[in-house]
């Protein structure tokens, strides 16, 4: 044991000797390397191109050495340090060719140089088109063509633009070889080089984003037919901005149904960093790990592996100079939840009124940078500090996070624009002290990388993708993904509440009513007349794949009819879950179910609503199953986002000018729906246009005698008149100093008629995102009505109610 | 191995068909047997084969390739259809049954005997080869089913001509095709008016020489049928044809129509054989209320169901067929005659005879005497309600009432209800005939899950089933055998159940009438998935109020679809247009073609074709809940699209 102990102890001792010994060389290593490319660097300006060539060859010699003993924070920066070197060195020898030769590739280099064709690129952003033009490798000339914000923006003003800079600089555009342009939202697709076809034009038209690149492809098209180029002419787009190549695992998300896609993000310049760097590293750009991190308007960091970009950190979710990228999710709901935020604020956030913007009133680092030195004062000097920080920290961060996946990385790159800043990017190296070499690309290789594709698409015709293959293809291995990532491992959970809980959302009371199924039995829903593509949609998600097992259906109607529909919709007639009764009378035949204990509930299908009614009261009536005391009505349970409880309506459907009468009636079937959701003493408020009695209105004393005639309950609480914002908002009740105990807090909502009712049901659907189940009470039977009108979850809700109530009515709660 | 059970005959039996048997009862002894015929499928059908006299026997039983729509059954065999039905009878004596049953025009009904029917059939055919008829030669009825058809099918099979029944329902136009497209050498025709005048028309068109009337001749110039009896028994009956198994008996034209008429073709050796055995399956009941020796079939002559038995299933076996000129139109009262005349008499009809019946009747039923021995229906969905009707108030018993799935290409009923409790369910399609293998398939090609619908399909031949489209090789691989390789398209949608009970769930194509004719969309669907530039194409129909159209909405190679069509696809669409006109006819045109992304589709990969009917007519919005939809976006841009 001793021994042990004593040989651990001279190990360390060991290393600890050799650690001493390592740092101090690396020291070394690093003051002569310094030194040297400090001394390189300061001479680079004076440089003759004889001397360029010379240093680049000497630097990549020592960039090769350094790529040996990388590793350490010391070595990792002086590699940095040096490729950074390099990069710009080689930006400036053969005439600055050098870039463009790298990127080609060294096969295809020596016919294009040797070629020389004339080769127009450009790329559109939201105020100007930034273009270039090359003859062979060499760039003749670049510029950026503004338009004039009153003039209409289109691709034929921007093409007559881009005719006109080529007409100045007398260059025929007729002798143009091919044009390469940036490409924007198209479907998704790998990066790579595209010829221009019919169908990526297409797609661009209706490009799910809105982004200045989108009209490039157009402005190319237009420009070929002004020219009337012979066939000749070459038209393609690279590394548009909605490439993706995502892993498996880079495409999950926290919320299971928001699946990432690799879009958004610069890969036009991404990709071309990458190539370079592993051009200046002497490897095969698919064995170069690599991150680059594009900094510019919109930011974006992306992890190169095996040649894809496997994960990338798009521009929504980084900060950039206008967006704001990912907020915290909490702050985001409270905001909602307080009305301090809305959809439109954060679209705008997302877009073009977040990051720097929001901080500091401009988008521009290099004003923000420059007022810090003149004009602030103390206080904004520690703010734009900070701000500094924060912008290089979620971007050091966001390189990081990328690294996460634990597999070997060589180099890591910034470019963009904003690597001209110096105080951002040497916080940015500061946050990611010396892990890996930090190269430093200033600026966009945009026109070098789009002419590159370009040029290897006019000598390497197979070097250009299909578009339309290369995107149905990935649309089939995502979808493959989808189904994979989608695979169920266990059922649903049903949230089990406690009993008599109250239930104050459609979810929890889809998932009680689960609860009360599985405690009872599988209820059978009689649709009436199910030759009706909503009653099959319904019914077939109430029992998707036994995921929910709400109910069981028997099919009333016309059997071809209703086959048909449920093969059209992939409904499996098993004769347990779903079976079907041929039938003349489905009312008819409904209610002999009905009576003979077959079925449970009634839902509508493509027979008429007052048929049913009519049908159904006499048969209730004649089996005393309605009292006379009793009416049918319809309730509507609405979840609406912004209120902690749910609201019922009534009656926005069966009654249509009810008397005071039947709306003491109407009082009361709502009622068993509160009880049915288990809430204890509920609100009523009995609704009218205003919230005092009034003679000019009717309905405001109509209210009032209505409420009077529960005044002596004790198990609800029945106010009126009451105007809907008094019942539904507690401000606004407080604002208006309304003294009775619903203020703001109502349950049940009693609406005058049916036009109101029906308003009030529809406004909330269709403008705040509510969601509503249904349900007719006809004495001890619940029926279901759905809509076309009604979403998917609208509807599984309205069989939920149905269900619930059922047991709820027949043998009290379950 | 039949269902009924017999020991199997000698080659060359006497017996042939004749004489009913005990049967499966439980759905075990059914499967076992389907099991059994499917395992060894030559040997099952062999045996069959061998209840036929063959003047020479086949050497090989199937010969089939799907994939490349090549079928032959029974190779090298030789047989003479007429030496099948009266020949068993003379051997045993027994020529004197009665063969048919006629309806006397003052009422009352009168026997024929096979004797007699052989008889006519000699004359008849004595007198068709004094006009020159050639074996393979086309010979065309455009009459009402009675004593002449039957009688022009056996003199036609006698002498190896092939028959051409034509539906006398059919216009002007679609009969006269009909002749062109078969090339017929003769035309039969009623001379009583009963075709509303088409048969006039087409025996102006036709030729009257080469026009023979049945009753009273108009034309001096055409013969009439009595004249041509009469001058056939004056001659020696000439001896039957033996033909080989492959030579065609009959071609059925359907009614439906493109403007170039289809004829399904049918081999006499195959037809005659599953016709036999399938009659004797479905039809022939031992026991105190036996079935099997007079049948009574609504349907026409010219369909497949009507041919197989309506004439030759039920000839074979020596039975009864009892006629009826009311057709469809058959009242309660003149049926209760009928059955009171014949015990055990079996109706062959469409659910839509039975449905009037149950209108007629009501609560009520047909009196204990004139009750049914057994109720079969075919051509359209047979509903529970329609079975327990039939089963309550016309054969008193509910599983005799059968339900058989048969498509004009199938020849003979391929699923079907048995007349036994066990394998008898209200509403089903029936189980699968023994020696055939249907499956319902997915639009991937799988097979379906137990009650998962997709579409039915057949994985590989049987006897009777079609063998070519005449004149139109082509057209025939194309229609049944290009969507699903290796398989026969019915164009059904269906589901099986664990028991293995099939189930409708629809046709996969609309039938709709544009311009005065029945068309069914999948035809034209076939046709414009075989243009080279069209990946995918959905037709639906829906009636407007100038009358029927047709929308197709089409997944183009090479054309990029967006919220506006590319310009080069209204050249596609006259392109399209044109070459529907060439292969189906102008009317075959859709009033618009839609070019489309992709079709939207169900998880499991059907076209949602309900929806696009509604897309087509304008009766969609934007919000709707999509959820069904696998593909929401394409329906999105569809909708869009509909909604400019």
């Amino acid at each position: 044991m001793e021994t042990t102990t004593r040989k651990l102890v001279e190990a360390v001792a060991e290393i600890g000797g050799a650690r001493v010994l390592l740092s101090t060389l690396e020291r070394q290593l690093a003051d002569l390397g310094d030194r040297w490319v400090g001394d390189l660097e300061g001479r680079l300006p004076s440089l003759s191109p004889e001397e360029v060539e010379e240093a680049a060859i000497g630097l990549a010699g020592a960039v090769e050495s350094l790529r040996s003993v990388a590793g350490t924070p010391q070595a990792n920066r002086l590699l940095g340090r040096a490729l950074s070197l390099l990069l710009e060195l080689k930006r400036r020898s053969a005439g600055g060719r050098m870039l463009l030769r790298l990127l080609v590739g060294g096969t295809v280099a020596a016919p294009a140089e040797a070629g020389g064709k004339l080769l127009l690129v450009f790329s559109p952003t939201a105020s100007s088109t930034k273009a270039a033009c090359f003859r062979g490798l060499d760039k003749l000339h670049e510029t950026e063509l503004h338009h004039d914000p009153d003039e209409p923006d289109t691709a034929e003003s921007r093409a007559a633009a881009l005719l006109g800079w080529l007409q100045e600089l007398g260059i025929d555009p007729a002798g143009l070889a091919g044009i390469g342009c940036r490409g924007g939202f198209v479907r998704s697709v790998p990066a790579g080089t595209y010829r221009v076809t019919p169908a990526l034009e297409r797609d661009l038209e209706q490009a799910a984003v809105l982004h200045s690149s989108n009209l490039s492809v157009a402005i190319a098209s237009e420009l070929r037919r002004r020219i009337a180029a012979p066939d000749g002419l070459l038209l393609t787009t690279s590394d548009p901005v909605a490439c993706d190549e995502l892993e498996l695992t880079a495409r999950m998300t926290g919320l299971a149904k928001v699946k990432r896609e690799g879009t958004a993000a610069h890969y036009l310049n991404h990709k071309a960093v990458w190539r370079l760097l592993a051009a200046l590293l002497g490897r095969l750009p698919s064995e170069t790990e690599a991150i680059t991190a594009h900094l510019s308007g919109g930011m974006s960091v992306a992890l190169h592996r095996g040649g894809r970009v496997v994960d990338v950190l798009d521009a929504f979710s980084l900060p950039s100079t206008t967006r704001s990228g990912t907020v915290e999710m909490a702050q985001l709901l409270q905001g909602f939840a307080r009305n301090e935020l809305n959809i439109k604020e954060l679209d705008a956030a997302a877009n073009t009124r977040g990051g720097l913007i929001s901080h500091a009133w401009t988008n521009d680092f290099r004003a923000l940078v420059h007022f810090r030195h003149q004009g602030a004062n103390e206080r904004q000097r520690q703010k734009i500090d900070l701000i500094l920080d924060f912008f290089a920290r979620k971007t050091a961060s966001a390189v990081l996070q990328l690294t996460a996946d634990g597999k070997p990385l060589q180099v890591v790159a910034i470019t963009g624009g904003l690597v001209h800043e110096q105080e951002l990017v040497d916080r940015i190296e500061a946050g990611l002290a010396g892990r890996f070499p930090l190269v430093r690309v200033p600026g966009s290789l945009a026109h070098e990388a789009l002419a590159a594709g370009l040029i290897r698409g006019l000598y390497e015709p197979d070097s250009l993708l299909d578009y339309e293959r290369e995107r149905d293809l990935l649309r089939d291995r995502r979808h493959a993904e989808d189904q994979l990532l989608d695979t169920p491992i266990f059922s649903r959970q049903v949230i089990y509440r406690r009993e008599k809980a109250p239930i104050f959302s459609l979810d929890e009371l889809i998932d009680a009513t689960c609860v009360t199924v599985q405690r009872n039995f599988v209820p059978t829903i009689g649709i009436v007349g199910a030759d009706n593509e909503e009653a099959i949609l319904a019914s077939k998600m109430a029992n998707e794949e036994g995921t929910y097992r709400l109910a069981k259906f028997v099919l009333l109607g016309d059997y071809s009819a209703i086959s048909q529909i449920a093969y059209d919709y992939d409904l499996v007639i098993d004769n347990d879950n779903y079976t079907i009764v041929d039938t003349d009378d489905p009312v008819e035949e409904a209610t002999r179910l009905h009576a003979a204990n077959q079925i449970h509930v009634l839902m509508k299908g493509s027979m008429k609503t007052d048929q049913i009614l009519r049908g159904v009261f006499k048969y209730l009536k004649a089996s005393g199953r309605i009292k006379p005391e009793e009416l049918i009505s319809h309730v509507v349970v609405m979840d609406i986002p912004k209120r902690k409880k749910m609201v019922m309506i009534s009656d926005a459907a069966v009654n249509t000018y009810p008397d005071e009468e039947k709306r003491v009636k109407i009082v009361e079937n709502a009622l068993k729906v509160a009880a049915n959701l288990n809430i204890k003493q509920p609100k009523v408020a009995i609704i009218s246009a205003i919230e005092s009695v009034n003679k000019s209105v009717e309905s405001s004393q109509a209210a009032e005698r209505i409420a009077a005639r529960f005044a002596s309950r004790t198990d609800c609480i029945v106010e009126g008149p009451l105007s809907f914002d008094v019942a539904m908002d507690a401000a606004v009740a407080h604002e208006k100093k309304y003294k009775g105990q619903i203020a703001g807090t109502a349950d049940i909502l009693i609406m005058p008629d049916i036009d109101a009712g029906n308003v009030a049901y529809k406004s909330l659907t269709t403008q705040s995102g509510a969601t509503a189940g249904g349900v007719v009470i006809a004495g001890d039977m619940p029926m279901v009505l759905t809509s076309r009108g009604d979403s998917a979850r609208s509807k599984l809700s309205s069989i939920a109610l149905a269900a619930s109530l059922y047991f709820h009515l027949r043998q009290g709660p379950g | 191995m039949s269902l009924g059970e017999r020991p199997p005959s000698a080659e060359h039996s006497l017996t042939g068909f004749a004489g009913p048997s005990s049967r499966p009862t439980t759905l075990a002894e059914l499967q076992r047997l389907q099991e059994a015929s499917l395992a060894d499928r030559e040997g099952y059908w062999r045996s069959q084969a061998s209840r036929l006299r063959w003047s020479t026997a086949f050497t090989q039983i199937s010969d089939e390739e799907l994939r490349e729509g090549r079928v032959r059954w029974f190779s090298g065999g030789q047989l003479k259809a007429t030496d099948n039905v009266f020949g068993p009878l003379a051997d045993a004596g027994r020529l004197d049954l009665p063969a048919l049953l006629v309806s006397l025009p003052g009422g009352g009904l009168t026997p024929i005997s096979y004797r007699e029917l052989q008889s006519e059939v000699l004359a008849l055919a004595a007198a068709l080869a004094a006009r020159g008829l050639q074996p393979g030669d086309r010979l065309a009825c455009f009459l009402p089913d009675g004593q002449a058809a039957i009688a022009l099918a056996l003199a036609c099979a006698h002498l190896g001509l092939i028959e051409v029944p034509v539906n006398i329902e059919h216009p002007f136009d679609v009969a006269h095709a009909i002749l062109a497209n078969c090339d017929a050498s003769l035309l039969v025709i009623a001379g009583e008016d009963c075709s509303g005048g088409v048969g006039g028309q087409l025996q102006d068109a036709f030729g009257p020489e080469r026009t023979v009337v049945v009753g009273h001749a108009a034309d001096p110039r055409s013969p009439s049928y009595a004249d041509l009896l009469a001058a056939g028994r004056f001659l020696p009956p000439p001896p039957a044809v033996a033909v080989d198994a492959e030579h065609p008996l009959c071609l059925l034209y359907p009614g439906a129509g493109t403007s170039i008429p289809r004829g399904a073709v049918f081999a006499t050796g195959g037809f005659l054989v599953q016709a036999g055995s399938s009659y004797d399956d479905l039809f022939c009941l031992a026991g105190p209320r036996s079935t099997g020796d007079a049948l009574l079939c609504t349907l026409p002559l010219a369909s497949a169901a009507g041919l197989a038995y309506g004439l030759w299933g039920p000839l074979l076996h020596g039975a009864c067929l009892v006629l009826s000129p009311a057709g469809e139109g058959l009242a309660a009262t003149a049926l209760a005659q009928l059955a009171e005349a014949c015990p055990g008499l079996a109706l062959l009809c469409s659910p839509r005879l039975l449905a009037r019946l149950r209108q007629e009747l009501g609560e009520g039923h047909l009196p204990a005497s004139a009750q049914l021995g057994l109720v079969a229906a075919c051509g359209d969905v047979l509903p529970p309600r329609l079975v327990a009707f039939a089963g309550a108030a016309l054969t008193g018993l509910p599983e005799r009432v059968l339900n058989l799935w048969i498509q004009r290409a199938t020849g003979v009923a391929l699923i079907a209800s048995l007349p036994a409790g066990e394998l008898n369910r209200p509403g089903a399609l029936g189980l699968a005939a023994l020696g055939v293998e249907p499956r319902v398939l997915n639009d991937a090609g799988e097979v379906c899950r137990p009650n998962e619908s997709g579409q039915l399909v057949f994985a590989s031949s049987w006897p009777a089933m079609v063998r070519g489209l005449w004149g139109q090789p082509e057209r025939y691989w194309e229609r049944y055998f290009s969507r699903i390789p290796g398989c026969f398209v019915t164009n059904d949608g269906a589901r099986v159940d664990r028991e293995g009970f099939f189930w409708g769930m629809g046709r996969l194509d609309d039938r709709i009438k544009v311009a005065g004719r029945s068309l069914s969309t999948s035809e034209v669907e076939s046709t414009l998935a075989g243009h080279p530039r069209i990946a995918e194409a959905a037709v639906v129909g829906f009636s407007g109020d100038e009358g029927g159209s047709l929308v197709s909405f089409l997944v183009a190679r090479e054309l990029a679809v967006g919220e506006d069509e590319p310009p080069e696809a209204e050249g596609l669409r006259l392109e399209l247009a044109r070459y529907l006109q060439m292969r189906l006819g102008e009317f075959a045109v859709p009033a618009r073609l839609v070019f489309v992304r992709e079709l939207p589709r169900t998880r499991s990969g059907k076209v949602v074709r309900r929806v696009l009917r509604r897309i087509a007519t304008g009766d969609v919005s934007q919000d709707e809940d999509w959820s069904a939809v696998a593909n929401p976006g394409a329906l999105q841009d569809l909708v869009r699209q509909s909604g400019r």
